[in-house]
């Protein structure tokens, strides 16, 4: 018991005497995860819009398989982006593995499928007279999407913060993809990891409360958002 | 001879195997108030989203002035901008009553100014001037309805089409809007669609009333005033 409160002890230390390594690594914990979000909402929003708002075959099977990447393990992930950007991989030319790059593609591809699977959703529960009351008063297609876009925009904005909250946390890409390289590609989660198992509880429990005022913080804007939209 | 407003030629809609419209040959005249009439499930609805160009009908063919509606590409989108419909349960969009107002405006690339000058001269008119910055989905059925209507009339449409626009104001509000309607209609001398249940208020202010019954056509006839 003594080694958890002290080890709760240092992390206070740490947190109150603002640390450069811990401040460090939780800024890069942040960029990365803030950049993947961003690169995947431009893709995933618009996808979602369009599975979400037009008719095709398949369809369902689509809406499916998104669902189900959902759960798509983060080390899979990992494993596929490594497969292609180490060295003797199609991509290795680019010489990016074991860097922050790295490690935003792989959260990159890991935000995708819940900001598209959640933009379907939000899409698909806009009022249908939204895009009928935009075509009467003239609206053009674009318009009209635009329109519907911005009727859902609580739900959107829910469903980008539920992407940040699923890779701000996951280690397994981030392990395999940026190595865990100390001043460079050590995240709060690789380095709690690394930390934990090295014995330095302290510094792991510092990054761990680092992570769950984040998580907290993303829950609660994820919760205005959802209220806001209902 | 002027061509009709609207011509209608072998019109039908089917909804899931259901035949819902059936109208052989039609034709409304521009600058009148038309009534469509009818009981529930009468097709009247139906026939005004195909007059709204949001539903293109199963078979047939129509003309807006002539020009057939169907017959290239682009042409339904800019009639759109000329004919306007207020729902029976209008949606205002999340965002304030003013802005509700400028949104024909904005797509249509009003300045501004002009846009603020327009949506005060159809708050005034509607008598709404007070919910301006309320928040359109926090309105009454009545103050919707009415904000709907003013948010059609901004746009200066040349045909309105209003679908039970009195179901759900207060029964001492319909002479009032009923009123509005005349008056706009006077005004801007423009092409009125009304939808209604009742009978007497067809006769009251449109100038012909078309009659439904099972999505066929039962009466299409001119009222003396």
């Amino acid at each position: 018991m003594d080694f958890i409160l002290e080890g709760l002890r240092q992390a206070l230390n740490l947190i109150v005497s603002l640390d450069q390594e811990v401040l460090g690594i939780a800024f890069l914990s942040l960029w990365v995860s803030t950049s993947a979000t961003i690169f995947a909402s431009f893709i995933g929003v618009p996808l979602g819009f369009v599975i979400g708002t037009t008719q095709f075959p398949g369809k369902h099977m689509t809406i499916t398989f998104f669902n189900t990447l959902l759960s798509f393990p983060t080390v899979v992930v990992g494993l596929l982006v490594f497969a292609f950007i180490s060295r003797q991989g199609p991509l290795g030319f680019l010489g990016i593995l074991f860097s922050p790059t790295a490690m935003i593609i792989g959260q990159f591809i890991l935000a995708i499928p819940i900001i598209t699977a959640l933009t379907i959703a939000a899409v698909q529960g806009v009022d249908r007279r939204v895009r009928l009351t935009a075509l009467t008063l003239g609206a053009n297609r674009m318009q009209t999407s635009i329109t519907v876009l911005n009727e859902a925009r609580f739900a959107l904005m829910a469903a980008i913060i539920a992407g940040f909250g699923r890779i701000v946390g996951e280690v397994g890409a981030a392990i395999m993809l940026g190595g865990n390289i100390r001043n460079y590609t050590r995240t709060i989660t690789t380095a709690i990891a690394l930390e934990t198992s090295k014995g330095e509880f302290g510094f792991a429990i510092a990054l761990g409360i680092i992570l769950m005022i984040v998580s907290f913080a993303v829950n609660i804007l994820f919760r205005y958002f959802q209220q806001r939209g209902t | 001879m002027k061509e009709p407003l609207f011509t209608i030629e072998n019109l039908s809609q089917v909804f899931d195997n259901r035949l819902v419209l059936n109208i052989p040959r039609l034709s409304f005249e521009e600058k009148k108030i038309h009534a469509i009439t009818g009981p529930n499930g009468s097709g009247k609805t139906t026939l005004c989203n195909i007059l709204g160009l949001l539903l293109k009908p199963t078979t047939g063919k129509i003309w807006y002035q002539g020009e057939m509606v169907y017959e290239n590409g682009g042409l339904p989108e800019r009639l759109r901008k000329k004919i306007t419909m207020v729902h029976q349960s209008p949606f205002l969009f999340h965002t304030t009553v003013g802005k509700n107002l400028a949104y024909g405006l904005k797509v249509r690339n009003y300045p501004r100014s002009q846009r603020n000058q327009k949506v005060e001269a159809f708050l005034k008119l509607m008598g709404i001037e007070h919910l301006r910055h309320q928040q359109g989905t926090r309105l009454s059925g009545g103050e919707t309805q009415r904000v709907a209507v003013a948010r059609a009339l901004a746009i200066d449409p040349e045909v309105l089409i209003l679908d039970e626009f009195t179901a759900n104001v207060d029964r001492n509000y319909v002479k009032n809007i009923e009123g509005v309607i005349q008056d706009v209609f006077r005004q801007k001398n423009i092409t009125i669609f009304l939808v209604t249940h009742d009978e007497n208020q067809a006769c009251r202010i449109a100038h012909t009333v078309t009659h439904l019954i099972d999505g066929e056509l039962q009466d299409h006839s001119y009222i003396t005033h």
